[in-house]
């Protein structure tokens, strides 16, 4: 086969088939992602970012000290997985910090009375059970409920994340037991920096 | 280099303008997906990742200089998005697997382009993204070596030993669908 | 899976090898695993947690520099049931339940079924700090569960050295070949080769004697055949393989009938198993699969080379 047959013969080849409803559908998505992550406001005024992040820190760290349960917004979500929040509250809790959830309820943080919990890289859970919806972030050896079960969450060298309970197993290429009727999505996080990317919701 | 109207979508865009990024993506996005889609061999993963793609290139905005034509800096982007994807995926999962994913066929197209894809996806990365942006995606030479970020030798080096593969792959007749 | 998982059925406790009193601060405790449901009843295998975590134990002592705990020691230890899998451990209990054992690092897991096969996920805890990590393991059924767990025993020495802040080494498998002569245009080899590992064939066992075949580290039956053309006889071996060493089936065939039979550390030329005068066995000896059992007792690793032959004992069914 000689180069123009090649290449005839891979121009030839088509894509998968999308619908017109899906073209149409794409470019909404995408911005709907980038309004989620609160982009928007950082683009046009990048001069208040600093100080919109702060803020944000400063006030959910106060809310949390004192349990406030503000309603759940779209900042919040991409703020757990990002730096700012994480980082205030590791710092304010040092080895207390046992997890970081939010769920309909709001945001609420699980702290240790003393300082046992154990230095691991920290993990970010997006779980979907029935109806329910919650974010969590957590570390390396903690529990947290899942599944009606207790179940460990545990990354490897590797930063892969398995959750391990009773008649309950989860991995990203594996699921056993009552794990099979959950949906989790979960990612070590090896640094918590500033800008890291929002992921989109299950 | 854009077009006066592509140039007017990127300035609204990067004031915020929602519509007109939303205009710009329109304009690019199947282009893109092509690409993620020959690039991952997957249709999922090729949606996420032109999704991922698209908002690299509007956090990127302000980078833009307009010296390159629009299209060739979002190649760039939409390649590195691949290729970071990959990385991430290999790290994740069995060094067992291969780069080509499982899921090629997604909807139906046909079974000779399923064919082709196949074969594509047996290449090495680079091959792979040159074969791509070349063959595909109709640019020249000079423009897929400065968007790889090789020297053009290296591109038609690379070129040559993808489509000796690919001719093997492809040209045993008795594989023809 | 079934035949795969049997192979658990030859090895109830698992002597754990000589610490190297030379070797860095690496000691590592491993508890039962817990089974999810009835896997005990779906493997056929009493006490299946119990039973991996001994060979789990056996396969960590042949990866240096790490060293494991005597697994009586834990199980004796009372402290183990503040080592609940399903309980997040402190740095203060971790480091408590470390110094009772005189270990830098505990290990637990569970093995549950998934499908066709198993997965096997452990906890590492480092009594140090008492960092947290996962290993696992995973298989579709066709996998022996032996070499699972020698996959599982690196990640987790490896795991366990990088807690402590070392570097951790890579190691790569050991072969296995066999020894013979080769004959005449007229007469047969006479080989000593490898013919079946945990309960697998090897095909052209014979024929092939002189191809080195890979071995995991960590513990293996390795079922041995004589062969010259006439006379026949095999003998099922356990092996505890050590990463990157070479081993080689020898044998010994003077005024006697019956062949002595033995595996050797080519690096040391010294013998790795006891020496054993195969009985022949007309016609050619079938290797126990892994349903089947020679013996139900795990020879030491490094026994006596003078040791007096053994007779082969019973299969049974």
């Amino acid at each position: 086969m000689n180069e123009p047959e090649l290449n005839r013969l891979l121009r030839e080849s088509k894509m998968p088939d999308r619908s017109e409803g899906y073209w149409d559908r794409f470019p909404d998505r995408v911005v709907g992602r980038l309004q989620a992550a609160g982009t928007y406001e950082a683009k046009s005024q990048p001069w208040r970012l600093a100080a919109l992040t702060m803020a944000a820190a400063f006030g959910l760290v106060m809310g949390f000290i004192l349990w406030h349960r503000a309603p759940p917004s779209a900042e919040t979500f991409a703020t757990l997985r990002d730096g700012p929040v994480l980082r205030e509250l590791l710092r304010q809790y040092p080895g207390r910090l046992h997890a970081i959830i939010q769920d309909g309820n709001g945001l609420h943080t699980l702290l240790s009375k003393d300082a046992d919990v154990s230095p691991s890289d920290p993990i970010w859970l997006e779980i979907r059970d029935g109806e329910a919806h919650r974010v969590i972030v957590t570390f390396s050896g903690q529990k947290i409920r899942c599944g009606g079960t207790d179940v460990i969450v545990l990354s490897d060298l590797e930063g892969r994340v398995i959750l391990i309970g009773d008649g309950f197993f989860w991995s990203r290429q594996i699921s056993t037991g009552s794990a099979e009727k959950v949906q989790i999505r979960a990612e070590q996080i090896p640094e918590v920096h500033m800008n890291s990317k929002p992921p989109r919701p299950l | 280099m854009v077009t006066d109207d592509e140039g007017i979508l990127i300035a609204r865009s990067r004031e915020g303008d929602w519509d007109a990024f939303a205009a710009l993506i329109r304009i690019h996005q199947r282009m893109i997906h092509s690409l993620t889609y020959r690039m991952s061999g997957s249709l999922s993963d090729s949606e996420d990742l032109a999704q991922d793609t698209f908002i690299q290139v509007y956090r990127n905005l302000g980078s833009y200089r307009g010296s390159a034509k629009f299209s060739t800096w979002l190649y760039r982007i939409a390649l590195n998005v691949c290729i970071r994807w990959r990385q991430r995926e290999k790290r994740r999962t069995s060094t067992d697997r291969d780069w080509a994913e499982a899921d090629i066929h997604g909807t139906p197209s046909d079974a000779r382009s399923d064919w082709i894809q196949e074969a594509l996806v047996q290449l090495p990365p680079k091959q792979r993204a040159a074969v791509i942006l070349t063959a595909f995606n109709g640019l020249t030479h000079s423009e897929a070596a400065q968007l790889l970020g090789c020297p053009e030798r290296t591109l038609s080096w690379r070129l040559f030993a993808a489509r000796r593969r690919l001719a093997k792959l492809l040209g045993k007749s008795n594989k023809l669908p | 899976m079934k035949t795969a998982i049997c192979i658990l059925l030859a090895l109830p406790v698992v002597a754990v090898a000589a610490s190297d009193k030379s070797a860095p601060n690496l000691h590592v405790a491993v508890f039962d695993f817990q089974t999810d449901g009835n896997l005990d009843a779906q493997l056929g295998v009493p006490n299946a947690g119990k039973v991996i975590a001994n060979i789990l134990a056996s396969d960590l002592s042949t990866l240096s520099p790490v060293t494991v705990v005597d697994r009586g020691a834990v199980q004796q230890q009372l402290d183990s049931r503040r080592f609940d899998l399903f309980k997040s451990m402190s740095p203060v209990d971790a480091k408590g339940l470390g110094r009772s054992l005189d270990a830098t690092t505990l290990v637990n897991g569970r093995v549950f079924i998934a499908g066709d096969g198993i997965v096997i996920a452990a906890r590492v805890v480092s009594t140090e700090t008492g960092q947290t990590l996962g290993a696992m393991v995973k298989s579709d059924g066709t996998t022996p569960v032996v070499d699972l767990l020698s996959n599982l025993s690196m990640q987790i020495g490896r795991t366990a050295l990088v807690q402590l802040g070392a570097e951790a080494p890579s190691w790569g498998s050991a072969m296995i070949v066999g020894s013979g002569k080769h004959g005449s245009f007229i007469s047969h080899d006479e080989v000593a080769c490898v013919m079946a590992i945990d309960g697998q064939a090897v095909p052209d066992e014979v024929v092939q004697w002189e191809h080195k075949r890979s071995i995991l580290p960590g513990i293996h039956q390795v079922f041995v055949r004589y062969y010259d053309g006439t006379v026949t006889a095999g003998y099922n071996f356990i092996l505890q393989a050590r990463p990157g060493a070479s081993y080689e089936v020898r044998y010994e065939r003077q005024s006697q009938l019956n062949p002595i039979l033995w595996i050797q550390d080519q690096g040391t030329q010294q013998p790795v198993t006891i020496k054993v005068e195969a009985r022949v066995d007309v016609p050619r000896p079938t290797a126990p699969t892994a349903s089947e059992w020679a013996f139900g007792h795990l020879l030491p690793p490094y026994p006596n080379p003078n040791s007096v032959t053994t007779p082969l004992p019973k299969r049974t069914k």
